[in-house]
């Protein structure tokens, strides 16, 4: 009895909230929803016009680059970045798809989310390090320094050991938040 | 069934079915969610824009209040994964109930209001555990429980148990 009248006090506090009453109305929608598409745009513009510039700028690079060996190492980072820009954009870009949102229960909802973020993480070595890689490691070879090319790959390989180190460690974070979920649901 | 689309005056008036009849738990779930003002404001806007979005291609795959739920909840979950690093640790139910009769929370929340403690509850909960004691906050039934979270039938039974007792010690105790 005394559990019941608990249960009831707690829904009562709960369901009498004072609140706003706010609802959009079907301009205030119709302007969000615009609004939300333009900054999707914009974001994808961004992205891409990044990607765009660094091509442009190689692109000058190489045209007046007498040497081979690094007209071939512009040549391979612009089409290095060209697919970094792609699989940016695809990897974490938003996925916001309305009808998905209502087809998928919460858990798979919230795990597929998760399962992204943690995927896009653990293969930044195939998107983000590798398609630069080949034009780096030759302009690396190209260009004359006095430290020895085998200290200077030896710091680039430290530095995308780095990368890999964060990336891998977020990822596993993300394994964990998912294991969590999945203990849950048990 | 597969979605269908729906023309834009079906997609209007089924928005405006849908917040006549869940607007003001939709509200209640932006601040279950979201203790700030502002960002609450903007999480609301954010959910009835999602609601109103996907019922584009509301195709009666479930009922009306199961499409809205999971739309709001996943909208929400959302925001939370992605403020993640910027909010405290989430516990479950039981690690919930481990914390009662602690001191701190006693003398933390011995004078506030009872519902300030009820959201102060809520929000250390992980997302899924949010989800089950919103829901069953609105007095949603178990099966609807289960739809909307993917939950089996007995994981649900054992939640709403663990949500009964923690209440119970609680909100006796503070009351």
């Amino acid at each position: 009895m005394e559990h019941e009248s608990t249960d009831s006090h707690v829904k009562g506090l709960w369901q009498q909230q004072l609140l706003q009453g706010s609802r959009m109305s079907r301009e205030q929608l119709a302007r969000r929803s615009a609004e939300f598409d333009r900054r999707i745009l914009r974001r994808n513009a961004l992205e891409y016009g990044a990607a765009a510039v660094v091509v442009a700028f190689l692109a000058v690079r190489v045209w007046f680059e007498t040497d081979w060996v690094v007209r071939l190492a512009g040549l391979l980072l612009m089409a290095g970045a060209g697919v970094m820009a792609y699989q940016l954009h695809r990897r974490t870009s938003v996925q916001r798809m309305p009808t998905d949102l209502a087809l998928e229960d919460c858990i798979s909802f919230h795990r597929r989310v998760l399962e992204r973020q943690r995927d896009a993480l653990r293969s930044v070595w195939l998107w983000y390090l590798l398609p630069a890689t080949p034009g780096v490691v030759l302009l690396l070879a190209a260009q004359r320094s006095a430290r020895p090319l085998a200290v200077r790959l030896a710091a680039l390989a430290a530095v995308a050991a780095f990368v890999l180190f964060v990336n891998g460690r977020a990822a596993g974070q993300l394994e964990r938040a998912i294991d969590e979920l999945d203990k849950s649901v048990e | 069934m597969p979605a269908q689309q729906r023309t834009s005056a079906e997609q209007d008036r089924l928005y405006a079915e849908a917040t006549s009849l869940y607007g003001a738990a939709l509200e209640r779930l932006a601040r279950a969610y979201e203790p700030d003002l502002e960002r609450r404001r903007d999480l609301l806007q954010e959910i009835q824009l999602a609601v109103w979005r996907s019922f584009a291609g509301f195709g009666e795959q479930c009922s009306m209040r199961t499409w809205v739920y999971r739309v709001a909840h996943n909208v929400a979950t959302s925001q939370v994964v992605r403020r993640r690093g910027r909010v405290p640790t989430w516990v479950s139910l039981d690690e919930l109930a481990e914390l009662h009769g602690s001191r701190d929370w006693e003398r933390q929340f011995g004078e506030q209001h009872a519902l300030e403690r009820l959201f102060a509850l809520i929000e250390q909960l992980r997302p899924l555990d949010r989800q089950v004691i919103v829901l069953y906050l609105e007095d949603t039934d178990a099966a609807t429980i289960g739809e909307i979270t993917g939950l089996s039938a007995v994981n649900v039974a054992t939640k709403v148990h663990r949500i009964k007792r923690l209440l119970i010690e609680r909100f006796r105790k503070g009351s």
